[in-house]
């Protein structure tokens, strides 16, 4: 019976032992208690931040509503920037058509007929014009043929010339 | 060092009781960080985004209320008006039949053919009305009509054209096209930016603007019925 006794005191263990148990137990305790402290903490800032990011979107929203009352009163203007916009992109298309009709070229043509030259025909479609000319001189068709060349035409293409003692000189051109 | 050994087990609930509550509050603390602190974290990121958006948001408002300020009503109304009658909200095969026969009879051209193509072409997504019209008359007056149709409302242009002069008369045949197109219906969002007219936009308009602005401002207006009333009616 009193080896039983023995047995169970000397589970126990030490003073040193139950000593360093006890100063384990305390520095978990005071881990607990300061990561609760610094969680709490780390919860109330971002609490904190959320209701001032809250009140922040809040400010805006309204600030957003009254914008956008405004702007909605400007609507008619924006609606005619819109069409004026639309109208200015198809006039556009027709300033910049490829098939529109060469009048800068025939006025460019226009202007180098020498005197004496006499336009029969004129032929105008996208950027090439075909005229057909007479000419009682070889002086003034060969004028006007130079004056052609000096110009900065793509090409110019003679053709069909024919001579006739009444009619001149009569002859075709083609012009890019 | 306490060490967690099997000897120390042994010696019972003493040893590892104690290690429970802050064990549990870890525990605790690692479970909340991934509901809570997640949820706190998620709520901030999405509200900062969303502040952010909303800043830019407004500042694009507060540019486009100011922009659209600044613009004369009076200066658009007018810009509108020369754009419309330019291009035409709808078929303008009326007004441009209208406006090229008048220019024809006022430089003493005569009309000698009119095919007028009423399904009309297409330049790109723009619909519009083509005409080849044959006519007679002076010479000059065949080019200073050429002239005029650059300079008349509705926009048009003149495509084709074959000239052939037998002495002081010409005959002219050519192919007129002229755009239109139906009105934008719908506005773009309020929030997005409002269009800008350009410098190039501007000189256009006023270059569509020395048009010669056609009578009655671009309508044409039906002619009274010449027959009877009542054609049953004897």
């Amino acid at each position: 019976m009193r080896e039983e006794k023995d047995k169970q005191i000397n589970l126990v263990g030490t003073d040193e032992e139950v000593e360093r148990l006890l100063s384990v137990q305390k520095k978990a305790r005071q881990a607990s208690y300061g990561a609760i402290f610094v969680y709490v903490f780390l919860v109330v800032v971002m609490v904190l931040v959320n209701f001032f990011f809250f009140q922040a979107k809040k400010a805006e929203e309204e600030e957003n509503a009254r914008l956008k009352t405004e702007v909605e009163a400007l609507r008619d203007k924006e609606g005619m920037l819109v069409t004026i916009k639309d109208r200015i992109a198809l006039a556009k298309g027709v300033f910049t058509a490829s098939g529109a009709f060469p009048i800068e070229l025939i006025d460019d043509i226009f202007a180098l007929v020498p005197q004496g030259v006499s336009l029969s025909a004129l032929n105008a479609k996208s950027d090439k014009v075909v005229l057909q000319a007479s000419s009682p001189t070889s002086l003034s068709f060969g004028d006007f043929l130079a004056a052609v060349e000096q110009q900065d035409f793509t090409s110019v293409l003679l053709n069909n010339v024919s001579w006739g003692a009444k009619s001149g000189y009569s002859f075709s051109l083609d012009i890019k | 060092m306490f060490k967690f050994s099997i000897a120390n087990i042994k010696k019972g609930e003493y040893v590892y009781r104690p290690f429970l509550p802050p064990a549990l509050v870890f525990i605790i603390l690692v479970v909340l960080t991934f509901t809570l602190g997640k949820f706190l974290l998620d709520q901030i990121l999405a509200s900062r985004e969303a502040v952010g958006a909303l800043k830019q948001e407004n500042e694009r408002l507060e540019e486009k209320k100011d922009k659209l300020a600044k613009i004369s009503s009076q200066e658009l109304e007018g810009f509108v008006t020369t754009a419309v009658l330019a291009v035409p909200g709808e078929d303008s095969t009326l007004p441009v039949l209208s406006t090229v026969r008048s220019l024809l009879f006022g430089k003493g051209l005569s009309i000698s053919d009119l095919d007028v193509n009423l399904t009309g072409g297409s330049l790109g997504k723009t619909k519009t009305v083509e005409m080849e019209i044959a006519a007679q008359g002076a010479v000059m007056s065949a080019f200073e009509f050429i002239e005029d149709v650059k300079r008349a409302f509705p926009l048009m242009r003149i495509s084709k054209a074959d000239i052939k002069v037998s002495g002081e008369s010409v005959f002219i045949s050519f192919t007129i096209f002229s755009p239109w197109g139906s009105l934008p219906q719908e506005l773009p969002k309020v929030d997005s930016s409002s269009p800008d007219i350009t410098a190039a936009d501007r000189e256009l308009l006023n270059q569509l603007a020395s048009l010669n602005k056609p009578l009655g401002g671009g309508q044409v207006v039906p002619a009274e019925p010449a027959g009877r009333s009542n054609p049953f009616e004897f």
